[in-house]
């Protein structure tokens, strides 16, 4: 078998580069040259340390140990320029992040006069998509990775190594993000920390790697600390919290040491925080020997930074058998440490001075059983050969989807539209069966003008395909093709009932109630049922089909989001941003939406309310709508934005303060689940299939509820910064449920099944 | 009102919370009052930010709407049209316009910087007013 050419492509390599992803590039380098053909393409600087314009290395093609480094010079620029930017990120308040967002121009500096080379580019732009197989980047912080993305053609594969700072929310690093092929995080953490930074459209490329920690090969050195102690391992420095504390054990052995134990802090930083008056002793630099010995007899390793994307010290600890306190707002380390079970989180002083108090009054039995959990958890999350073949995996997944076996399985519909929910889990499920190998094609009686995803259905569908999966949401020729098929599974979408229509659209009404007659005579003829949710698969149940039933939700993989937010609708921090997405239709409640965002402006004068959906200017009911704004005077604060594209639809919702959905049916109703996705909180009224798409999360209404009650709870998500977060926090427990992996897999079931 | 749905917020509490809030804007008036008052005064620094916001929306549709055409228009459908004169014509339509398009996008263009300097002078007068 032929060595697959890897190239790794980091701005520092070499000896003297000592930080974690320089370290990480080495141990990626050495390791996949085992099996593959590995080439580091690097510049010439000499590390992260040093001047970035210095040309410290020579350039060229060298061979090291058992793969290859190509070094290019590195560019000349503007120092000043970049510091003083720099500078300013740096003291943006946490609170304006998010406006960085639209600093395009502002921002572009400072990946512009980073470290650059445009040798580097110029190759990875001509020659690296013949030279290698696949194009390894990391760490996203650098000009020499994100313009490298930008340069390369092919398909790039990015380990960001990314932290929850300030950088991560400059412009050009979120295309970057979004134009890698896959993404590959350390840890589980740093995954869910991609998606709340960008958003759902990446989750379908993530995919956690892990990384390696190897065993100690040197042997514990006897230690220079006799008392019982924490430890803290790493740069002395206040941003790692090293600082934090300091000041934490000085408050806590205020009144005295006593039996309390000590605060031992040992790595490399400049200055020292030795006070052992109140039991904090800095050892400075340690070497190999001494760090594992006192990793083994500490208490617990005390990690209290917010900036990992990784803690390799972490594993160290648990690979001694020693517990861990992380901080429970740095996602990285306290998703690791919950996961595990192997130590605890804390985030206030408080929280800290409660979880070092318990450890201390543990007897060793108990902290011993705390290491224990870590050490499961290394085995599988910190050891090389796992993370090598789960990086090789996403490597060869592309190879995978390439093949192709004869057996068919098509999709049938009425309409095929982008953007619109069926349309979109069609194409998911299309996805789907092709990865297993299977042909699919999708076919619909309406299909809009050139659009390559779906074909005009023909008469001969259900003689080319094995089986045939038929979408019903309306009345539909479409249901009699695919009743012919020899295998057949009917995804029930629902019916919006007719009354909604009838005094809008007639002739809407009227296809409507053929789709219900249509549903209840042939239903039975399916081999499988698929049900969005469980409401509709109670309808179908009362209409005595007997036949085998899924459910499934009515999702795709989120891939439109993949794109960087292209509005300018941005908040102007004056008052809340309702936003509601959805066609408007009469069965969506946006008349009633109106009524309750009026209600609310009497709360908050500076309210404005977004409707993104697809309107007909015709439609009487959008011309009645229309009507109320205007007889109101609330024509400026509500606008109707029409359809837009995903990268537009991102934007809104990354600007809606809150989601109200006061739709009075809906079989399942995808906004919302986008909504928990982009950590907008919901406000939903609880009829039809809401209730269960909401789940535990959000602020479900009763039905009746009106206008001013609805207001009411907009007020308190605005109000109540606590009831914010908590909302926020249940919605991203939940939408677990809806990841892609987990959705695909119950397709994959469906599909085994239909075939079988 | 709210239904028990999130077991991770205190139901009864914020039930009463809100049927306060909502009884209070039933029966004080605010909404009605409120209405009139945007009768009354349609240039109010709120509805002039609420305004802003729209006409961004409205010109990022406007944006979308003005692109080079690349779906067939239906009367490719008639089968004495057909796919080739269909996708000619398109072309030629396309390349017609060309001029109007760039004309569309100078007056999004323009109308996105007047917006926004509107903008930058409201603001600058609430902060002038506030003082």
């Amino acid at each position: 078998m032929r060595r697959r050419r890897v190239a790794i492509v980091t701005p520092w390599y070499g000896e003297e580069s000592h930080g974690g992803a320089e370290l990480l590039a080495r141990e990626l380098a050495v390791r996949l040259a085992e099996q593959d053909e590995v080439t580091v393409l690097t510049t010439t600087s000499r590390s992260f340390l040093a001047e970035w314009d210095a040309n410290y290395y020579k350039p060229g093609k060298k061979r090291e140990g058992n793969h290859s480094v190509v070094r290019f010079p590195i560019c000349i620029r503007d120092r000043e320029r970049f510091q003083r930017l720099n500078d300013e990120l740096l003291t943006t308040p946490r609170a304006e992040w998010s406006r960085l967002r639209d600093r395009r121009t502002k921002t572009d500096p400072f990946i512009d006069e980073s470290i650059n080379s445009t040798g580097l580019e110029r190759h990875l732009a001509s020659k690296a998509r013949f030279l290698y197989d696949r194009v390894l980047f990391l760490p996203y912080l650098y000009g020499v990775v994100v313009r490298g993305i930008e340069a390369y053609p092919g398909p790039a594969y990015l380990i960001p190594c990314l932290h929850d700072e300030v950088y991560a929310r400059i412009p050009r690093i979120e295309d970057a993000i979004h134009r890698a092929r896959a993404l590959l995080f350390n840890s589980v953490g740093e995954a869910e920390l991609a998606i709340r930074l960008y958003g759902p459209g990446i989750v379908y490329k993530s995919h956690v790697i892990g990384t390696g920690v190897a065993p100690h090969g040197v042997a514990p050195s006897r230690i220079p600390v006799a008392s019982r102690y924490f430890l803290y391992l790493g740069r002395r420095e206040p941003e790692k919290g090293a600082k934090f504390l300091v000041d934490l054990f000085r408050q806590r052995n205020q009144g005295g040491l006593s039996d309390r134990a000590a605060l031992v802090l040992a790595g490399p930083g400049a200055a020292s925080y030795d006070d052992p008056n109140y039991g904090i002793y800095d050892l400075g630099f340690v070497d190999e020997g001494t760090k594992r010995g006192l990793l083994r007899n500490a208490l617990a390793l005390l990690i209290p930074s917010v900036y990992e994307s990784y803690s390799r010290v972490m594993m160290e600890a648990w690979l001694e058998g020693t517990p861990v306190v992380a901080h429970a707002h740095c996602l990285p380390t306290a998703c690791a440490v919950r996961d595990s079970g192997g130590g605890f989180v804390a985030a206030t002083t408080e929280e800290w001075l409660k979880v070092l108090a318990c450890i201390e009054y543990m007897n060793s039995e108990q902290r011993e059983a705390l290491g224990r959990k870590g050490i499961v958890y290394t085995s599988e999350h910190a050891d090389w050969q796992k993370t090598i073949d789960r990086l090789r995996k996403v490597f060869d997944a592309d190879q995978i989807r390439a093949q192709r076996a004869p057996r068919r399985v098509d999709q049938v519909m009425e309409g095929f539209d982008s953007g619109d929910a069926i349309s979109q889990q069609a194409l998911f499920i299309r996805e789907q069966l092709r990865r297993r190998g299977l042909a699919s094609d999708i076919y619909a009686v309406r299909v809009p003008p050139r659009c390559k995803d779906a074909l005009q259905l023909r008469g001969s569908v259900q003689n080319i395909a094995d089986a045939i999966v038929y979408h019903h949401s309306i009345g539909s020729n479409a249901a009699w093709v695919s009743l012919q098929a020899p295998r057949k599974a009917l995804v029930y979408h629902n019916v919006t009932p007719a009354r909604f229509f009838a005094p809008y659209l007639p002739g809407v009404a009227r296809q409507l109630e053929q789709g219900r007659a249509q549903l209840a005579a042939m239903a039975s003829e399916f081999d499988l049922i698929i049900a969005d949710s469980e409401y509709n698969a109670s309808e179908l149940r009362e209409l005595g089909i007997n036949r085998p039933l899924r459910t499934i939700p009515a999702l795709d993989d989120f891939s439109r989001f993949d794109v960087t937010p292209n509005r300018r609708v941005t908040r102007t921090g004056r008052g809340g941003v309702w936003l509601f997405v959805g066609r408007i239709a009469p069965n969506k409640g946006i008349a009633a939406l109106i009524d309750a965002f009026e209600a609310y402006l009497a709360l908050d004068e500076g309210a404005v309310l977004f409707i993104v959906g697809k309107y007909d200017q015709g439609d009487p009911y959008f011309r009645e709508l229309n009507q109320t704004l205007a007889e109101r005077h609330l024509d400026p604060y509500v606008t109707f934005t029409g359809f837009v594209e995903a990268a537009g639809l991102a934007s809104y919702y990354r600007t809606a303060t809150v989601f109200v959905c006061l739709s009075e049916h809906e079989g399942f109703c995808v906004p919302i689940v986008e909504a928990m996705f982009f950590d907008v909180p919901v406000i939903a009224k609880g009829v039809a299939a809401i209730a269960e798409t909401l789940g535990p999360a959000g602020i479900l209404l009763q039905s009746d509820a009106d206008c001013c009650d609805v207001a009411a709870a907009v007020y308190a998500v605005h109000r109540d910064e606590e009831l914010r977060c908590r909302l926020i926090e249940t919605q991203r427990e939940y939408r677990r449920k809806f990841l892609p992996k987990v959705v695909g897999s119950l397709i994959d079931e469906a599909v085994t099944s239909l075939l079988s | 009102m709210i239904l028990n749905n999130n077991p991770a917020i205190e139901f009864e509490k914020l039930a009463a919370q809100l049927g306060a809030v909502a009884a209070e804007l039933r029966t004080s008036g605010a909404i009605e009052r409120n209405r009139k008052a945007r009768a009354a005064e349609e240039n109010s620094p709120e509805a002039q930010r609420a305004r802003f916001l729209a006409i961004r929306a409205l010109l990022d549709r406007a944006d979308d709407l003005n692109h080079v055409q690349v779906p067939l228009p239906r009367i490719a459908r008639l089968p004495v049209v057909g796919m080739r004169p269909a996708q000619f014509l398109l072309r030629f339509f396309n390349y017609l316009f060309r001029q109007q398009r760039e004309l569309n996008e100078i007056h999004t263009r323009v109308l996105r910087e007047v917006n926004e300097e509107l903008e930058r002078l409201q603001n600058a007068i609430d902060r002038l007013s506030n003082r």
